[in-house]
């Protein structure tokens, strides 16, 4: 009889903790979204219903929970908001949609973004993107759509994103990308005009050669 | 609230100046009595000209009721005083009386009039300005017009050359082109010109300055252009009380004229727009005694607003009659170490009164605080101050009230309870941590004490005797533990305590009743077990009373019907049970607001319910059982919120045959059964209705329509059968319309784009009016609300006023969607899932930009998904499966995503084709061209120019081979040439070949 109390107990805690941690999470990712928010500005007020205080955003426009009330969509394309994406989006850990396309975002793209495991489609096409593609997409092990053409982007395709065996469809481009297009992995099957418009970019890079980067 | 101190102080300043000044009036009144008590009456024209005087008013107070002519002696009139020498009058008071009509220049026979008082009255003269004929009284010394309608002053008045007092202020109409006459004024001691428009009056300071005795200018409110005029000679060293606040200069601070009037003893420029620091200047002038640069905060939202934007680094230390001094919301930045140690430091130091709201200051309170010993009130609060209070506050042992609220300080020195005279403490947003220590020393003055939002743990006892005038005590939002002290029960005066929001074990302590002041107490949202104490219905002046979201068990003392003053009672979410019955209820009179939801109560609903005046009922997700009374439905005329889903109530809804104002009822989640129920007829005001999974049938009336209010209606999973009524449409105002899981028939209604408010054309936040109107009137407005969208149930609170829906889904509704579906771009979610729909989807569902959740699954709908569906950026759920749709799935990155999500959206459809699904389309497929109109159109010319190509080959090979075939000469001479030709082909071969191999031999 002894040794059930403490195992008892033990399980006890152990429920809690996990009733806090989901408790937790749901707000965490409140806070995630209502940090994306005070950085958009949004003139169609898209994201009015945005309410930091309630106990979890499921019931804010544009975001999908799933049963457990963790964000798994955020759908805000063609939404007409500007302004960045932060760091923080990458505390959506469950996220699995992100569609932000057809919008007036700039900056960078976050290398946060990078930790979001779950993510399926990462579509950020037709904005006002700069810098370079984040080498850190390439641990999206779950990704099969990346759509990032019609933006501003800069520098090299990592050659790290042939890691995402999963991609299906990728897009890149009319972007500003330099240096050589990866063969490997899901590269090999996808077709050049997901990477035209690009006037840097010089083609596939040659089997068994190191890939020339030459003024990238 | 907080700076109440500061305006008792103004007030008692105010008041002791008003007793003295009557008081020699009275002396004054008193020395020229004996001359009319020898029966000398008043001089007959002067009487004459007031009587005039009193014919053009009308005194509707009678204040003039002793002005008669047979009352001879006018000297004895209200509001008259004559010279005791002359017998003239010498003084008309009528300041305070509302008469109202016309000044009569008869009072021009008043000639040796000396005072004229004519304050809040509403006296005008001839054109709406200040009679010209008032700059004739030759002897006038004292003129008070203020607080009357007068648009314009004549510079007539300048003719008053013995004039020592003039009050024109608060005549919010009035409007100064010209101030000039005011320099003719040489012996003006006083001038008051506030809160009227003096906006033109660019050289305002020279003019003032031509004043040399005066001694106090108010020019608050005035729209002052400016104050940076340069003076080459200063006139004004009499000066002592210089008033402009409220003028919006927008200038810097040290460019203003008046730093070297070091005469001034009480300066005030509240909410000026000056900027820029501070002139040194202000450290000479010694004689200031107030300077009040802060903004009233409490009436400026957010809190942490600013008024001006100044800096102060000043060296004050010498100025040290300074008693008050006040710079809430108007300096840009600080630091509050350096400030303190720049206070005047002088032997008797007289500063009482340091107020700096939302100064921005940064820094740490240094032990200098302890040489400020006249302090009675110090407000440091909504600053960015760090590290803990200095052990020198107890010093200060005339401070009466502390406010360091909403800053970032980490502990209180046990040496706070040597400030013996505190009576208000506000510690609240702070990092104060651990145990905190109740009552130290003798603190027997202290009132109020809040240290809510920190992260106390514990309270140490207080010491016997101490706390003994408590009566606020919030100790909210904190981490305090264990069980809850009862020694809080010996604050007999207490009469408001929360301790909500912390980590509070164990039984609310029955001790609490001893503190039978208590009007307010809130234990919500914490840990706390065991019975409400039969105790707390001691504190029968008890209002409010939250315990709510805790663990409670047991049943509801029914003693709590002694709380006869009781407003509030919440007790949501608890592990109540037993029943609440009359002898609750009978008596709670006052009762406004009861929320017992969330817990197990069983038994029949309450039917008494002595609270006529209840607002709010809910007592949602219990036991309840058998009916609804009927006095809840026909008593509680008051009613706005009936909440009483969730129980297992049965029965009809009672019928009452008055109007009721019920806005929101929610009876969602019971038996009750019966026909779609009449009584609700008379809910005209009903604005929020949940009658789902219940069991009504029966079909729905056409009444519904004349529920105009509604917003939101929800009678899901019933047994509602018939035709959906046409006058649904007539809801203007409907936002979410559910009639999920019935036996609907029919068709849907065609003119469903009738309900405006489901167009985005609809103001973009209709429901903000009503949330305010909710808040005020009832409360916090709960998450109460469920919509099923996403095949989620969420629950909404205020955002339910925003979801707009449709769900028609589960029932047996036949013919087409009605393409004017697509004009309701506002809707959020649309299910028109497993009925009987045929038809195609309309073409035009792209214009439903709203739409997030789309179900049109398990229907008989045919032809092609139209292109415009992909359209939709904001569609995260889509199902369109088990339909007869067929053709191309239109291509788009959104519907990628949601085919990615949920494979099967599409399954069910046999001529569905093309990505995503692995059936490809057939070329030519005849189905194809139902989605692919465009391309059609583009490739046409193309296409024909191919079929007519195709065809002239084909009648072109017709030609020649229908000859061959029919004429037999032709038939000979084409074979022949081919024979021949292919004679000569075969020669010319081999010998070619042979001559090569001849070749490489050799």
């Amino acid at each position: 009889m002894a040794p059930r109390v403490p195992s008892l107990l033990v399980a006890a805690v152990l429920l809690l903790g996990l009733a806090a941690g989901v408790a937790r999470a749901s707000n965490e990712e409140g806070d995630a979204l209502y940090a994306l928010r005070m950085r958009l500005s949004d003139p169609n007020g898209v994201l009015q219903s945005w309410d930091p205080t309630l106990v979890n955003p499921c019931t804010w426009f544009h975001v999908t929970c799933d049963h457990a009330s963790r964000v798994v969509r955020l759908d805000l394309g063609n939404s007409n908001v500007s302004g960045s994406i932060g760091p923080e989006i990458s505390r959506l850990v469950n996220l699995q949609y992100l569609e932000l396309y057809r919008n007036n975002l700039g900056g960078e793209i976050p290398k946060e973004l990078g930790k979001l495991k779950n993510l399926i489609s990462l579509d950020l096409y037709a904005n006002k993107l700069t810098g370079r593609i984040p080498k850190s997409l390439s641990k999206l092990s779950s990704l099969r759509f990346m759509r990032l053409n019609n933006n501003k982007l800069a520098g090299s395709i990592p050659g790290e994103l042939a890691k995402l065996t999963n991609l299906k469809v990728i897009d890149l481009s009319n972007n500003d990308l330099c240096g050589t297009i990866p063969v490997d992995g899901p590269f090999s099957t996808f077709p050049l005009r997901s990477f035209e418009n690009n006037s840097r970019l010089n083609g596939p890079e040659l089997q068994g050669l190191v890939p020339y980067d030459f003024g990238c | 609230m907080h700076q109440s101190p500061a305006l008792f102080v103004l007030v008692l300043v105010a008041t002791a100046a008003a007793t003295w000044s009557s008081f020699f009036l009275v002396a004054y009144a008193r020395q020229l009595e004996p001359v009319h008590a020898a029966g000398e009456s008043c001089i007959g024209r002067e009487r004459d000209a007031l009587l005039i005087f009193k014919q053009g008013i009308n005194d509707t107070d009678g204040f003039l009721k002793s002005w008669q002519p047979r009352r001879q002696d006018c000297c004895r009139w209200a509001g008259i005083t004559c010279s005791n020498k002359t017998g003239h009058v010498i003084q008309l008071d009528l300041g305070g009386t509302y008469l109202m009509g016309q000044i009569s220049p008869s009072l021009l026979s008043l000639e040796q009039l000396e005072y004229l008082n004519l304050k809040s009255t509403s006296l005008t003269g001839h054109n709406g300005g200040i009679p010209k004929f008032l700059g004739s009284f030759k002897n006038l010394r004292h003129l008070d017009l203020s607080d009357m309608y007068f648009t314009m002053a004549p510079p007539q008045l300048g003719n008053l050359s013995k004039l020592e007092y003039l009050d024109l202020s608060n005549s919010r109409r009035m409007y100064y082109s010209d101030i000039s006459w005011l320099t003719r004024l040489p012996l003006l001691l006083h001038l008051d010109m506030s809160e009227t428009n003096l906006s033109s009056i660019a050289d305002w300071p020279l003019v003032v300055n031509m004043l040399p005795s005066l001694q106090y200018l108010g020019l608050f409110g005035c729209s002052l252009p400016s104050a940076n005029q340069s003076l080459t000679h200063l006139n004004l060293t009499n000066l002592q009380h210089l008033g402009l606040s409220n003028n919006n200069f927008g200038h810097p601070i040290a460019s203003a004229w008046f730093w070297n009037v070091r005469s001034i003893t009480e300066l005030y420029l509240c909410q000026t727009s000056l900027y820029g620091p501070f002139p040194d200047s202000l450290g000479n002038m010694t004689s200031l005694q107030v300077l009040y640069f802060g903004c009233h905060l409490e009436y400026v939202y957010p809190a942490t607003t600013t008024c001006n934007a100044a800096t102060m680094t000043v060296d004050m230390r010498n100025l040290c009659d300074l008693e008050y001094l006040r710079l809430d919301g108007s300096l840009s930045s600080g630091n509050i170490t350096k400030f303190l140690e720049n206070l005047p430091q002088c032997p008797s130091n007289r500063l009482k009164y340091l107020s700096m709201q939302s100064t921005n200051m940064v820094g740490i309170i240094a032990d200098g605080l302890g040489q400020l010993t006249s302090l009675t009130s110090l407000v440091l609060s909504y600053n960015n101050i760090t590290g803990s209070i200095p052990l020198s506050i107890g010093n200060l042992s005339h401070l009466e009230y502390l406010d360091f609220s909403n800053n970032h300080l980490t502990s209180i020195p046990q040496e706070l309870a040597n400030c013996t005279s505190l009576q208000n403490i506000y510690l609240s947003n702070n990092n104060l941590v651990g145990p905190i220590q109740l009552g130290i020393g003798s603190s027997t003055r202290l009132q109020s004490l809040d240290l809510s939002y920190n992260s106390i743990t514990r309270l140490i006892p207080p010491g016997i005797g101490s706390y003994i005038r408590l009566e606020h005590l919030d100790l909210s939002y904190n981490h305090l533990t264990g069980p809850i002290a009862p020694w809080l029960g010996n604050f007999t005066r207490l009469y408001y305590i929360t301790l909500s929001n912390n980590l509070l074990t164990g039984n609310i302590p029955p001790e609490l009743g001893n503190a039978t002041n208590l009007e307010f107490i809130s234990l919500s949202n914490n840990h706390l077990s065991g019975p409400i104490p039969l105790e707390i219905a001691s504190c029968t002046g008890l209002g409010y009373l939250s315990l709510a979201n805790n663990h409670l068990t047991g049943h509801v003392p029914s003693k709590i019907g002694m709380l006869t003053n009781l407003v509030e009672l919440d007790l949501n979410n608890n592990n109540l049970d037993g029943g609440i019955t009359e002898e609750h209820l009978a008596t709670l009179k006052s009762l406004r607001h009861m929320d017992l939801s969330n817990n197990s109560f069983s038994g029949p609903l309450p039917s008494e319910y002595g609270a006529l005046g209840l607002i709010e009922l809910t007592l949602s997700f219990n036991y309840f059982s058998g009916h609804i009374p009927e006095s809840i439905f026909c008593k509680l005329r008051s009613l706005l919120v009936l909440d009483l889903s969730h129980n297992l109530l049965e029965g009809e809804l009672p019928r009452c045959s008055q109007k009721l104002n019920l806005v929101f009822l929610h009876l969602s989640n019971n038996g009750f059964s019966g026909k779609f129920p009449s009584a609700l007829q008379n809910y005209t005001s009903l604005s929020f209705m949940d009658l789902s999974k219940n069991n009504l049938y029966g079909e729905l009336p056409l009444w519904i329509g004349d529920l105009v209010y509604l917003r939101f209606l929800q009678l899901s999973h019933n047994f509602l059968s018939g035709d959906i009524p046409v006058t649904i449409t007539n809801l203007k105002r409907l936002r979410q319309l559910s009639l999920a899981g019935n036996s609907m028939s029919g068709i849907m209604p065609w003119s469903l784009s009738n309900l405006t408010s489901m167009t985005q054309k609809h103001p973009r936040r209709p429901g903000v009016d009503m949330y305010v109107w909710y808040t005020s009137y009832v409360g916090k407005f709960r998450e109460v609300w469920p919509v099923v969208m996403k095949r989620q149930e969420l629950k909404y609170g205020l955002g339910v006023f925003d979801v707009v829906g449709i769900d028609l889904s589960l029932n047996q509704l036949v013919g087409e969607i009605p393409d004017g579906i697509t004009s309701l771009n506002g809707l959020l979610n649309l299910n028109l899932s497993c009925n009987q729909l045929s038809g195609e989807i309309p073409a035009k569902i792209g214009l439903m930009k709203s739409i997030e959740s789309l179900d049109l699954s398990r229907n008989n709908l045919s032809g092609g998904i139209p292109t415009s569906l992909s359209d939709l950026t904001y569609l995260s759920f889509l199902d369109l499966s088990y339909n007869n749709l067929e053709g191309r799935i239109p291509p788009g990155s959104q519907l990628d995503t949601l085919y990615m999500e949920n494979p099967s959206i599409y399954t069910g459809n046999i001529g569905l084709c093309g990505h995503p699904l692995e059936r490809n389309c057939s070329g030519d497929n005849t189905l194809e061209h139902v989605n692919q109109h465009r391309r059609e159109k583009v490739s046409e010319p193309v296409l024909f120019f191919y079929f007519g190509l195709g065809s002239l080959f084909l009648v072109g090979l017709w030609v020649v081979f229908c000859t061959l075939l029919f004429k037999k000469a032709w038939r000979v001479a084409y074979f022949r040439l081919f024979d021949k030709v292919y004679d000569n082909a075969y020669v010319f071969v081999v010998v070619t070949l042979g001559r090569m191999k001849g070749k490489a031999t050799s």
